[in-house]
Protein backbone atom coordinates (compact mmCIF):
# COMPACT_ATOMS: atom_id res chain seq x y z
CA UNK A 1 0.00 0.00 0.00
CA UNK A 2 0.83 3.52 -0.54
CA UNK A 3 1.20 6.22 1.74
CA UNK A 4 -0.80 9.69 0.62
CA UNK A 5 1.07 12.74 1.90
CA UNK A 6 -2.70 13.44 3.65
CA UNK A 7 -1.97 10.70 5.38
CA UNK A 8 1.26 10.83 6.18
CA UNK A 9 -0.09 14.22 7.58
CA UNK A 10 -2.54 12.66 9.59
CA UNK A 11 0.09 10.50 11.47
CA UNK A 12 2.39 13.95 11.86
CA UNK A 13 -0.66 15.43 13.90
CA UNK A 14 -0.06 12.09 16.22
CA UNK A 15 3.22 12.55 16.90
CA UNK A 16 4.07 10.01 14.60
CA UNK A 17 6.21 9.48 11.33
CA UNK A 18 4.92 6.44 8.70
CA UNK A 19 8.17 4.99 6.98
CA UNK A 20 8.43 2.35 4.61
CA UNK A 21 10.61 -0.51 5.35
CA UNK A 22 12.01 -2.54 2.12
CA UNK A 23 11.21 -5.77 1.50
CA UNK A 24 14.25 -6.90 -0.21
CA UNK A 25 17.00 -4.84 1.69
CA UNK A 26 15.39 -3.85 5.18
CA UNK A 27 16.13 0.07 4.20
CA UNK A 28 13.63 2.11 6.05
CA UNK A 29 13.02 5.51 4.74
CA UNK A 30 9.97 8.25 4.88
CA UNK A 31 6.95 7.08 3.46
CA UNK A 32 7.17 10.20 0.81
CA UNK A 33 9.60 8.72 -1.10
CA UNK A 34 8.16 5.87 -3.52
CA UNK A 35 11.38 4.02 -4.11
CA UNK A 36 13.99 2.28 -2.17
CA UNK A 37 16.58 4.44 -1.82
CA UNK A 38 19.38 2.09 -1.30
CA UNK A 39 17.99 -0.73 -3.82
CA UNK A 40 15.02 0.50 -5.56
CA UNK A 41 12.44 -1.98 -5.13
CA UNK A 42 8.95 -0.93 -4.64
CA UNK A 43 7.84 -3.69 -2.41
CA UNK A 44 7.83 -1.34 0.77
CA UNK A 45 5.85 -2.31 4.16
CA UNK A 46 4.83 0.86 6.17
CA UNK A 47 5.71 1.04 9.59
CA UNK A 48 4.74 3.83 12.29
CA UNK A 49 7.86 5.27 13.92
CA UNK A 50 7.23 7.33 17.01
CA UNK A 51 8.44 10.63 16.05
CA UNK A 52 10.86 11.36 18.73
CA UNK A 53 14.39 11.81 17.89
CA UNK A 54 17.60 13.73 18.60
CA UNK A 55 18.90 17.36 16.74
CA UNK A 56 21.53 16.39 13.95
CA UNK A 57 21.37 20.26 13.15
CA UNK A 58 19.84 23.78 13.28
CA UNK A 59 19.02 27.49 12.85
CA UNK A 60 17.67 30.00 14.70
CA UNK A 61 15.72 32.46 12.05
CA UNK A 62 15.26 35.84 12.94
CA UNK A 63 14.49 37.27 8.96
CA UNK A 64 11.21 34.89 8.45
CA UNK A 65 9.92 34.35 5.33
CA UNK A 66 6.08 35.44 5.13
CA UNK A 67 3.83 33.55 7.54
CA UNK A 68 6.31 33.28 10.17
CA UNK A 69 6.92 37.10 11.34
CA UNK A 70 5.01 36.42 14.36
CA UNK A 71 7.31 33.96 15.59
CA UNK A 72 10.54 35.37 14.82
CA UNK A 73 13.08 34.13 15.91
CA UNK A 74 12.52 30.67 15.87
CA UNK A 75 14.51 27.09 15.17
CA UNK A 76 14.03 24.79 12.54
CA UNK A 77 15.66 21.84 12.75
CA UNK A 78 17.40 18.78 10.83
CA UNK A 79 16.31 15.74 13.48
CA UNK A 80 17.51 11.89 13.49
CA UNK A 81 14.89 9.84 14.52
CA UNK A 82 15.24 6.93 16.84
CA UNK A 83 15.06 4.67 13.94
CA UNK A 84 17.79 6.42 12.47
CA UNK A 85 16.01 8.41 10.10
CA UNK A 86 16.12 11.77 9.51
CA UNK A 87 13.20 14.56 9.09
CA UNK A 88 12.77 18.02 9.79
CA UNK A 89 10.78 20.93 11.05
CA UNK A 90 10.15 24.03 12.84
CA UNK A 91 10.95 24.42 16.87
CA UNK A 92 9.48 27.09 19.22
CA UNK A 93 13.45 28.21 20.53
CA UNK A 94 14.26 31.38 20.90
CA UNK A 95 18.20 31.02 21.17
CA UNK A 96 20.58 28.87 20.39
CA UNK A 97 21.31 27.97 24.05
CA UNK A 98 17.70 26.44 24.22
CA UNK A 99 18.66 23.50 21.91
CA UNK A 100 22.01 21.49 22.17
CA UNK A 101 23.13 19.61 19.49
CA UNK A 102 22.29 15.84 20.00
CA UNK A 103 18.84 17.05 22.38
CA UNK A 104 15.95 15.26 22.54
CA UNK A 105 12.96 16.42 20.13
CA UNK A 106 9.68 15.28 19.06
CA UNK A 107 7.65 16.02 16.79
CA UNK A 108 3.98 17.57 17.79
CA UNK A 109 2.23 17.89 14.92
CA UNK A 110 1.41 19.47 11.33
CA UNK A 111 -0.01 23.14 11.24
CA UNK A 112 0.65 26.65 9.40
CA UNK A 113 4.11 26.43 10.40
CA UNK A 114 4.84 23.24 8.75
CA UNK A 115 6.17 20.25 10.87
CA UNK A 116 6.67 21.39 14.18
CA UNK A 117 9.05 19.63 16.66
CA UNK A 118 9.30 20.39 20.31
CA UNK A 119 12.12 20.26 22.66
CA UNK A 120 12.14 17.70 25.26
CA UNK A 121 12.12 19.55 29.10
CA UNK A 122 15.43 19.45 30.67
CA UNK A 123 16.65 16.90 28.10
CA UNK A 124 19.82 17.44 26.29
CA UNK A 125 22.35 15.18 26.31
CA UNK B 1 31.32 15.13 -29.99
CA UNK B 2 31.98 18.42 -31.58
CA UNK B 3 34.62 20.80 -29.58
CA UNK B 4 32.66 23.82 -28.32
CA UNK B 5 33.89 27.53 -27.09
CA UNK B 6 32.46 30.43 -26.00
CA UNK B 7 33.22 33.44 -28.10
CA UNK B 8 31.58 35.97 -26.30
CA UNK B 9 29.89 37.72 -23.14
CA UNK B 10 27.75 40.42 -22.17
CA UNK B 11 26.46 41.87 -18.78
CA UNK B 12 24.66 44.34 -17.23
CA UNK B 13 25.58 45.41 -13.38
CA UNK B 14 24.49 43.69 -10.47
CA UNK B 15 22.33 45.12 -7.96
CA UNK B 16 19.38 46.93 -7.45
CA UNK B 17 18.05 48.24 -11.05
CA UNK B 18 15.50 50.30 -12.40
CA UNK B 19 15.13 48.24 -15.39
CA UNK B 20 12.59 45.68 -16.19
CA UNK B 21 13.77 41.53 -16.84
CA UNK B 22 13.23 41.82 -20.32
CA UNK B 23 15.67 44.83 -20.94
CA UNK B 24 17.85 43.61 -18.44
CA UNK B 25 18.20 40.50 -20.76
CA UNK B 26 17.94 42.12 -24.03
CA UNK B 27 20.92 44.25 -23.01
CA UNK B 28 23.90 41.69 -21.42
CA UNK B 29 22.46 39.44 -25.19
CA UNK B 30 22.81 42.21 -27.24
CA UNK B 31 26.69 42.98 -25.72
CA UNK B 32 27.42 39.36 -25.66
CA UNK B 33 26.25 39.16 -29.80
CA UNK B 34 28.80 42.58 -30.18
CA UNK B 35 31.56 41.06 -28.38
CA UNK B 36 31.65 38.09 -30.18
CA UNK B 37 31.72 40.16 -33.26
CA UNK B 38 29.02 38.09 -34.99
CA UNK B 39 25.36 39.61 -36.47
CA UNK B 40 22.43 39.02 -34.17
CA UNK B 41 20.91 36.92 -37.20
CA UNK B 42 23.72 34.28 -36.82
CA UNK B 43 22.47 33.05 -33.65
CA UNK B 44 20.34 29.73 -33.75
CA UNK B 45 19.04 28.70 -30.44
CA UNK B 46 18.27 30.29 -27.00
CA UNK B 47 18.91 29.00 -23.59
CA UNK B 48 17.05 31.75 -20.71
CA UNK B 49 17.98 30.87 -17.55
CA UNK B 50 15.32 32.60 -14.85
CA UNK B 51 13.84 31.51 -11.61
CA UNK B 52 10.94 34.69 -10.58
CA UNK B 53 9.80 35.95 -14.17
CA UNK B 54 6.33 35.97 -12.41
CA UNK B 55 7.21 38.34 -9.82
CA UNK B 56 8.00 41.07 -12.67
CA UNK B 57 4.99 39.19 -14.63
CA UNK B 58 7.01 38.12 -17.90
CA UNK B 59 7.19 34.31 -18.22
CA UNK B 60 7.42 32.64 -21.51
CA UNK B 61 10.65 34.66 -21.86
CA UNK B 62 12.37 33.15 -24.77
CA UNK B 63 10.03 35.00 -27.41
CA UNK B 64 10.00 38.09 -25.56
CA UNK B 65 13.74 38.25 -25.67
CA UNK B 66 14.25 36.84 -29.19
CA UNK B 67 11.53 39.12 -30.40
CA UNK B 68 13.51 42.28 -29.11
CA UNK B 69 16.75 41.57 -30.02
CA UNK B 70 14.95 41.07 -33.94
CA UNK B 71 15.06 37.81 -33.93
CA UNK B 72 11.70 36.42 -34.00
CA UNK B 73 12.07 33.24 -36.30
CA UNK B 74 14.75 32.03 -33.26
CA UNK B 75 13.42 29.52 -30.60
CA UNK B 76 14.44 29.59 -27.17
CA UNK B 77 13.69 27.85 -23.83
CA UNK B 78 13.43 28.42 -20.33
CA UNK B 79 15.69 26.56 -18.02
CA UNK B 80 14.90 26.88 -14.44
CA UNK B 81 17.34 25.06 -11.74
CA UNK B 82 17.18 27.42 -8.85
CA UNK B 83 19.95 28.93 -8.03
CA UNK B 84 22.09 26.78 -10.31
CA UNK B 85 19.78 27.88 -13.31
CA UNK B 86 22.55 29.53 -15.52
CA UNK B 87 25.50 26.83 -15.60
CA UNK B 88 22.36 24.27 -15.98
CA UNK B 89 21.73 26.44 -19.16
CA UNK B 90 25.16 26.82 -20.31
CA UNK B 91 25.36 23.13 -20.03
CA UNK B 92 22.24 22.35 -22.28
CA UNK B 93 23.38 25.03 -24.49
CA UNK B 94 27.23 22.90 -24.56
CA UNK B 95 25.55 20.12 -24.93
CA UNK B 96 23.51 21.12 -28.40
CA UNK B 97 26.44 22.63 -29.21
CA UNK B 98 28.46 19.90 -28.99
CA UNK B 99 25.80 16.97 -30.47
CA UNK B 100 26.08 19.26 -33.33
CA UNK B 101 22.35 20.67 -33.03
CA UNK B 102 23.48 23.97 -33.98
CA UNK B 103 26.54 26.32 -34.43
CA UNK B 104 25.79 29.35 -32.63
CA UNK B 105 23.74 29.27 -29.23
CA UNK B 106 22.97 31.92 -27.11
CA UNK B 107 22.48 31.85 -23.10
CA UNK B 108 20.75 34.44 -21.14
CA UNK B 109 20.54 34.55 -17.38
CA UNK B 110 18.18 37.20 -15.95
CA UNK B 111 16.41 37.71 -12.76
CA UNK B 112 14.26 40.76 -11.13
CA UNK B 113 13.86 40.30 -7.74
CA UNK B 114 14.72 43.40 -5.43
CA UNK B 115 11.23 45.40 -5.75
CA UNK B 116 9.85 42.41 -3.58
CA UNK B 117 11.73 42.89 -0.78
CA UNK B 118 13.34 41.01 1.90
CA UNK B 119 10.10 39.03 3.26
CA UNK B 120 8.46 38.18 -0.24
CA UNK B 121 12.02 37.18 -1.86
CA UNK B 122 12.48 35.17 0.93
CA UNK B 123 9.53 33.79 0.11
CA UNK B 124 9.91 33.19 -3.35
CA UNK B 125 13.80 31.73 -2.46
CA UNK B 126 12.44 29.11 0.02
CA UNK B 127 10.08 27.63 -3.01
CA UNK B 128 13.70 25.98 -4.46
CA UNK B 129 13.80 24.11 -1.21
CA UNK B 130 12.01 20.80 -0.76
CA UNK B 131 8.96 22.82 0.63
CA UNK B 132 7.29 20.14 2.31
CA UNK B 133 10.14 19.37 4.87
CA UNK B 134 11.91 22.99 4.43
CA UNK B 135 10.61 26.36 3.10
CA UNK B 136 6.95 25.25 4.19
CA UNK B 137 8.64 24.23 7.63
CA UNK B 138 9.94 28.03 8.17
CA UNK B 139 12.79 28.05 7.01
CA UNK B 140 14.77 30.42 4.66
CA UNK B 141 17.87 29.85 2.71
CA UNK B 142 20.00 31.75 5.04
CA UNK B 143 18.53 29.25 7.44
CA UNK B 144 19.50 26.15 5.48
CA UNK B 145 23.47 27.07 4.91
CA UNK B 146 23.12 28.31 8.52
CA UNK B 147 22.41 24.54 9.62
CA UNK B 148 25.32 23.49 7.55
CA UNK B 149 27.61 25.82 8.67
CA UNK B 150 26.61 24.91 12.46
CA UNK B 151 27.51 21.02 11.21
CA UNK B 152 30.45 22.18 9.74
CA UNK B 153 31.60 24.13 12.56
CA UNK B 154 30.98 21.54 14.95
CA UNK B 155 32.67 18.73 13.33
CA UNK B 156 35.67 20.80 11.60
CA UNK B 157 36.22 23.19 14.07
CA UNK B 158 35.78 26.34 11.82
CA UNK B 159 34.72 29.59 13.67
CA UNK B 160 32.69 32.54 12.65
CA UNK B 161 35.47 34.69 11.99
CA UNK B 162 36.74 31.68 9.50
CA UNK B 163 33.64 32.38 7.88
CA UNK B 164 33.89 35.91 8.42
CA UNK B 165 37.20 35.73 6.22
CA UNK B 166 35.42 34.75 3.45
CA UNK B 167 32.77 37.50 3.20
CA UNK B 168 36.32 40.08 3.70
CA UNK B 169 38.17 38.61 1.00
CA UNK B 170 35.29 38.44 -1.77
CA UNK B 171 33.94 42.01 -0.72
CA UNK B 172 37.76 43.02 -1.31
CA UNK B 173 37.64 41.37 -5.05
CA UNK B 174 34.40 42.95 -6.01
CA UNK B 175 35.50 46.63 -4.96
CA UNK B 176 37.87 45.73 -8.50
CA UNK B 177 34.74 45.00 -10.26
CA UNK B 178 32.52 48.27 -11.74
CA UNK B 179 29.67 45.92 -12.56
CA UNK B 180 29.32 44.44 -8.60
CA UNK B 181 26.35 44.54 -6.17
CA UNK B 182 28.53 45.77 -3.16
CA UNK B 183 31.30 47.54 -3.54
CA UNK B 184 32.46 47.68 -0.37
CA UNK B 185 35.54 47.11 1.75
CA UNK B 186 34.28 45.07 5.28
CA UNK B 187 36.30 43.67 8.17
CA UNK B 188 36.00 40.29 10.26
CA UNK B 189 34.51 42.98 12.99
CA UNK B 190 31.93 44.63 10.52
CA UNK B 191 30.40 40.53 9.74
CA UNK B 192 30.35 39.66 13.12
CA UNK B 193 28.62 42.75 14.35
CA UNK B 194 25.80 42.90 11.45
CA UNK B 195 23.17 41.36 11.98
CA UNK B 196 21.52 37.84 12.80
CA UNK B 197 19.86 36.45 9.82
CA UNK B 198 19.88 32.81 10.64
CA UNK B 199 22.16 31.76 13.43
CA UNK B 200 25.20 31.30 13.34
CA UNK B 201 25.29 33.77 10.24
CA UNK B 202 24.94 37.08 10.05
CA UNK B 203 23.92 39.35 7.22
CA UNK B 204 27.31 40.17 5.92
CA UNK B 205 27.82 36.20 5.68
CA UNK B 206 24.78 36.25 3.03
CA UNK B 207 24.78 37.11 -0.98
CA UNK B 208 22.31 40.09 -1.49
CA UNK B 209 19.13 39.92 -3.45
CA UNK B 210 20.18 41.49 -7.18
CA UNK B 211 19.06 42.28 -10.22
CA UNK B 212 20.79 41.51 -13.43
CA UNK B 213 21.56 39.62 -16.21
CA UNK B 214 24.64 38.40 -17.93
CA UNK B 215 24.82 36.32 -21.42
CA UNK B 216 27.17 33.98 -23.35
CA UNK B 217 27.43 33.01 -26.93
CA UNK B 218 28.79 29.49 -27.43
CA UNK B 219 30.13 28.03 -31.00
CA UNK B 220 31.77 25.08 -32.20
CA UNK B 221 35.74 25.45 -32.42
CA UNK B 222 34.92 25.11 -35.97
CA UNK B 223 32.35 27.57 -36.63
CA UNK B 224 35.01 30.08 -34.42
CA UNK B 225 37.93 29.48 -36.08
CA UNK B 226 36.72 29.60 -39.90
CA UNK B 227 34.99 32.71 -38.94
CA UNK B 228 38.31 33.94 -37.30
CA UNK B 229 36.60 34.77 -33.85
CA UNK B 230 38.13 34.90 -30.44
CA UNK B 231 37.31 32.56 -28.10
CA UNK B 232 38.09 30.21 -25.00
CA UNK B 233 37.50 26.42 -25.12
CA UNK B 234 35.19 24.44 -22.96
CA UNK B 235 37.16 21.62 -21.85
CA UNK B 236 34.87 19.89 -19.27
CA UNK B 237 31.50 19.68 -18.73
CA UNK B 238 29.93 17.74 -15.44
CA UNK B 239 25.90 17.74 -13.63
CA UNK B 240 25.97 16.53 -10.57
CA UNK B 241 22.69 15.57 -8.39
CA UNK B 242 21.91 15.22 -4.50
CA UNK B 243 19.28 14.63 -2.43
CA UNK B 244 16.76 17.79 -2.73
CA UNK B 245 16.49 17.96 1.77
CA UNK B 246 19.39 18.64 4.10
CA UNK B 247 17.90 16.01 5.62
CA UNK B 248 18.54 13.42 3.22
CA UNK B 249 22.65 14.21 3.20
CA UNK B 250 24.60 11.68 4.41
CA UNK B 251 27.33 14.56 5.35
CA UNK B 252 24.81 17.61 6.07
CA UNK B 253 29.15 19.17 5.78
CA UNK B 254 29.33 18.41 2.09
CA UNK B 255 27.47 18.55 -1.24
CA UNK B 256 27.69 15.26 -3.59
CA UNK B 257 26.38 17.42 -6.73
CA UNK B 258 29.51 18.84 -6.46
CA UNK B 259 31.36 16.55 -6.24
CA UNK B 260 29.90 14.41 -9.19
CA UNK B 261 29.79 16.85 -11.43
CA UNK B 262 33.50 18.18 -10.59
CA UNK B 263 34.56 14.68 -11.10
CA UNK B 264 32.97 14.57 -14.35
CA UNK B 265 34.50 17.47 -15.66
CA UNK B 266 38.13 17.00 -14.47
CA UNK B 267 37.98 13.58 -16.25
CA UNK B 268 36.68 14.70 -19.43
CA UNK B 269 39.05 18.25 -19.59
CA UNK B 270 42.12 15.35 -18.39
CA UNK B 271 43.25 17.89 -15.55
CA UNK B 272 43.10 17.96 -12.20
CA UNK B 273 42.22 20.23 -9.45
CA UNK B 274 45.56 21.50 -8.85
CA UNK B 275 45.79 22.60 -12.75
CA UNK B 276 43.35 25.09 -12.44
CA UNK B 277 44.00 28.73 -11.74
CA UNK B 278 41.45 30.17 -10.73
CA UNK B 279 37.73 29.71 -10.14
CA UNK B 280 34.43 31.34 -10.06
CA UNK B 281 32.12 28.88 -7.04
CA UNK B 282 29.10 29.49 -5.44
CA UNK B 283 29.31 31.46 -2.04
CA UNK B 284 25.89 32.39 -1.79
CA UNK B 285 26.51 32.00 1.47
CA UNK B 286 30.49 32.33 3.55
CA UNK B 287 29.95 28.73 4.55
CA UNK B 288 29.19 27.49 0.74
CA UNK B 289 32.72 28.89 -0.38
CA UNK B 290 34.20 26.54 2.33
CA UNK B 291 32.23 23.53 1.14
CA UNK B 292 32.47 24.24 -1.96
CA UNK B 293 36.46 24.53 -2.27
CA UNK B 294 36.67 21.20 -0.22
CA UNK B 295 33.86 19.61 -2.69
CA UNK B 296 35.84 20.59 -5.73
CA UNK B 297 38.96 18.72 -4.43
CA UNK B 298 40.87 22.05 -4.30
CA UNK B 299 41.56 21.34 -0.97
CA UNK B 300 41.12 18.55 2.18
CA UNK B 301 37.38 18.24 3.65
CA UNK B 302 37.86 20.46 6.63
CA UNK B 303 40.70 22.66 5.47
CA UNK B 304 38.41 25.18 3.41
CA UNK B 305 38.98 28.06 6.09
CA UNK B 306 41.94 27.26 6.46
CA UNK B 307 42.90 27.95 2.91
CA UNK B 308 41.19 31.63 3.27
CA UNK B 309 42.92 32.48 6.54
CA UNK B 310 46.47 31.85 4.73
CA UNK B 311 45.01 33.95 1.54
CA UNK B 312 45.80 31.34 -0.45
CA UNK B 313 42.44 32.45 -2.50
CA UNK B 314 42.69 36.06 -2.63
CA UNK B 315 43.91 37.51 -5.62
CA UNK B 316 47.61 37.35 -6.01
CA UNK B 317 47.22 34.06 -4.07
CA UNK B 318 48.27 30.36 -4.97
CA UNK B 319 44.42 30.07 -6.39
CA UNK B 320 42.09 32.28 -6.26
CA UNK B 321 38.43 32.20 -5.66
CA UNK B 322 35.89 34.39 -7.05
CA UNK B 323 38.36 37.03 -8.42
CA UNK B 324 35.02 38.75 -9.88
CA UNK B 325 34.07 39.34 -5.50
CA UNK B 326 31.54 36.35 -6.26
CA UNK B 327 27.84 35.90 -5.43
CA UNK B 328 28.63 37.52 -1.87
CA UNK B 329 30.14 41.14 -3.35
CA UNK B 330 29.42 40.74 -7.21
CA UNK B 331 25.51 39.82 -6.38
CA UNK B 332 23.09 36.99 -7.00
CA UNK B 333 20.80 37.12 -9.48
CA UNK B 334 19.91 33.94 -9.23
CA UNK B 335 19.05 32.98 -13.06
CA UNK B 336 22.07 35.25 -14.34
CA UNK B 337 24.72 34.15 -11.84
CA UNK B 338 25.66 30.84 -13.32
CA UNK B 339 25.96 32.61 -17.00
CA UNK B 340 27.94 35.61 -15.12
CA UNK B 341 30.40 33.32 -13.83
CA UNK B 342 31.27 32.13 -17.25
CA UNK B 343 31.09 35.79 -18.51
CA UNK B 344 33.82 36.62 -15.84
CA UNK B 345 35.79 33.36 -16.90
CA UNK B 346 35.76 35.44 -20.86
CA UNK B 347 36.89 38.59 -19.94
CA UNK B 348 39.89 36.84 -17.99
CA UNK B 349 41.29 34.42 -19.76
CA UNK B 350 41.52 36.77 -23.30
CA UNK B 351 43.53 39.04 -19.98
CA UNK B 352 40.05 42.25 -20.46
CA UNK B 353 39.09 41.64 -16.64
CA UNK B 354 41.15 45.29 -15.94
CA UNK B 355 42.50 45.81 -11.94
CA UNK B 356 40.99 42.15 -11.17
CA UNK B 357 42.73 40.16 -13.69
CA UNK B 358 44.29 37.16 -12.79
CA UNK B 359 48.00 37.68 -14.29
CA UNK B 360 48.74 34.40 -16.63
CA UNK B 361 45.58 32.59 -15.92
CA UNK B 362 45.08 30.02 -18.77
CA UNK B 363 43.02 27.03 -17.15
CA UNK B 364 39.66 28.45 -15.11
CA UNK B 365 36.48 27.17 -13.56
CA UNK B 366 32.97 27.78 -12.75
CA UNK B 367 31.01 26.13 -10.34
CA UNK B 368 26.82 26.88 -9.47
CA UNK B 369 24.61 24.97 -7.59
CA UNK B 370 20.72 25.27 -7.38
CA UNK B 371 19.48 25.15 -3.87
CA UNK B 372 21.40 23.84 -0.88
CA UNK B 373 23.24 22.05 -3.88
CA UNK B 374 20.45 19.58 -4.91
CA UNK B 375 21.74 20.61 -8.48
CA UNK B 376 24.94 21.65 -9.91
CA UNK B 377 26.76 22.33 -13.18
CA UNK B 378 30.78 22.68 -13.42
CA UNK B 379 32.61 23.70 -16.02
CA UNK B 380 36.02 23.58 -17.18
CA UNK B 381 37.33 26.44 -19.41
CA UNK B 382 40.98 26.76 -21.74
CA UNK B 383 42.59 30.00 -23.24
CA UNK B 384 43.59 28.88 -26.51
Amino acid sequence: MSVSREEFIAKLNEGKVLLYRCRRCSNLQLATIVFCRRCNSDALDVVEEKGEGRVVTFTILYVPPEGYEGYAPYGWAVVRLDSGVNISGFIDVKSAKDLPLDSRVRIVGYDGRGIVLKAEDGSSK
Amino acid sequence: MNRVCVIGAGSTKYGRLKEGIVELAVNASRDAIKSAGIEARDVQYAFISNVFGVADRQVHLAPVIMSDLGLMNVPGLTVESACGSGSIAFREAYANVAAGFYDVVLVVGVEKVTHTGTARSTTLFSYCSDFFYEGGSGVSFPGLFASMARAYMNRYGATEEDLAMVAVKNHEHGLLNPKAHIRKRITVGDVLESPPVASPLKLLDCCPFSDGASAVILASEEYAKSHGLEYVQVIGSGRGASPATLQDREDITAIPSTRAAAQQAFKQAGIEPKDVDFAEVHDCFTIAEIVDVEDLGFFPKGKGAEAVKQGVTRLGGDLPINPSGGLKSKGHPIGATGVGQVAEVYEQLLGRAGERQVKGAEIALTHNFGATGASCAVHIFRRV
